[in-house]
């Protein structure tokens, strides 16, 4: 009975984080002390909800994502990197096995102003379900890559990539090909161009005229990429008094920094371009925002106060 | 950037990094002794330590 119940620990416990991992077996073999009070199954299931509950803790508050957060990537980062220290073989190709993507959601700040969250919400939900299960992750699950995707607050998401290929040729036809096909993606239902409301906030922005009532609205994504050495290469691995948690740290550190580094370098790009071959989206992306609608409306308010006041002044 | 302009040994470099460098800019150890230094580090620790 109790080697059935250690193999259905070992197989619950399996792929998750080590510090969870470490708490589940510590209450295990506490309860497992306790037996015959608790059966086998009683102690199974008090493990399962453990695990359950502790996973929230690694996922996104925005359950409608279903995705894990930046914590979980950390991890993903750390586990993968132990990985590598501790293969029996040294080999180079380890250097470019591992890759952290960086994503930004351009167009939610334009579909939360106009369209209300619930718009901006379903931006987030299209978006999403393209790193969790799109053409382009199944396209790098197709070479064996271990592919986890989060989210990691407001409009920025991230990817882990680890497997046994070199990915340096690999990452920048995966970049392309996650912008096309966000870029592709049908937004267009997300913001009704002929909603009255609609219409008065982008009057206030004096922009209502240069936007057609047909015109097809697109969310997009800047990518910004790092591969293990690149972060490995700039941390001073041999310098005296550094302990391996230490250095990874700093690795991890690096990796996430470089991949926002390059994805910020990628929108500004992306926006340069995107004002010669889409104006009207690249002027909704740049202007739209709560504040600059709010201070749009104060103006107007206090421009026709003062118009107010001039002409009780005349009479 | 020119990796090629980071020449000379590991030891070398290390004296060269400046964290307060842009990021991108910052100059570089050579991938292969990092990977080994790392492995070796690991290989350091206790069997305690490597569980956690």
């Amino acid at each position: 009975m109790s080697d059935t119940l250690d193999t259905k620990i070992e197989n619950l416990l399996a792929g998750l984080p080590t510090d969870l991992k470490r708490a589940v077996q510590k209450k295990v073999d506490f309860y497992k002390t306790k037996q015959p009070i608790f059966t086998a199954e009683e102690i199974y299931r008090e493990a399962r909800d453990l695990v359950a509950l502790e996973m929230m803790a690694y996922m996104d508050r925005r359950t409608y994502l279903s995705m894990y957060n930046r914590r979980y990537a950390e991890h993903q980062l750390v586990e993968h990197i132990k990985e590598i220290a501790s293969s029996k073989e040294l080999n180079d190709r380890d250097l470019y096995a591992l890759a952290r993507i960086d994503f930004d959601l351009n167009g939610l700040k334009v579909l939360n102003d106009l369209g209300g969250h619930i718009a901006g919400n379903k931006g987030l939900k299209m978006f999403a379900e393209v790193l969790n299960n799109g053409q382009t992750t199944k396209w790098l699950r197709g070479f064996d890559l271990e592919v986890t995707a989060t989210a990691e607050g407001g409009d920025e998401f991230g990817l882990i990539i680890f497997g046994k290929l070199d990915l340096r040729e690999l990452l920048p036809e995966m970049a392309k090909k996650y912008f096309d096909e966000v870029y592709a993606l049908d937004a267009s239902g997300l913001i009704d161009f002929k909603d009255a409301h609609i219409v008065e906030n982008l009057k206030m922005l004096g922009i209502a005229d240069s936007i057609p009532f047909d015109f097809r609205f697109k969310i997009s994504c800047s990518v910004g990429y790092v591969l293990f050495n690149d972060a490995l290469e700039r941390v001073p691995v041999t310098e005296p008094g550094k302990s391996y948690t230490e250095v990874v740290r700093m690795i991890t550190t690096k990796m996430f920094e470089l991949s926002d580094l390059r994805a910020r370098e990628h929108k500004s790009a992306f926006k340069a371009e995107l004002g010669k071959t889409n104006p009207i989206l690249s002027g909704l992306y740049a202007r739209m925002s709560r504040e600059v609608i709010h201070l749009e409306k104060e103006i107007i308010k206090r421009d026709a106060r003062i118009t107010e006041l001039e002409s009780k002044l005349k009479t | 950037m020119n990796e090629k302009n980071f020449g000379g040994t590991v030891e070398q470099k290390k004296t060269d990094v400046r964290e307060s460098r842009p990021l991108e800019e910052a100059p570089r150890f050579e991938g292969h002794a990092q990977l080994v230094g790392l492995r070796e580090l690991f290989a350091k620790m206790s069997t305690e330590e490597k569980d956690n």
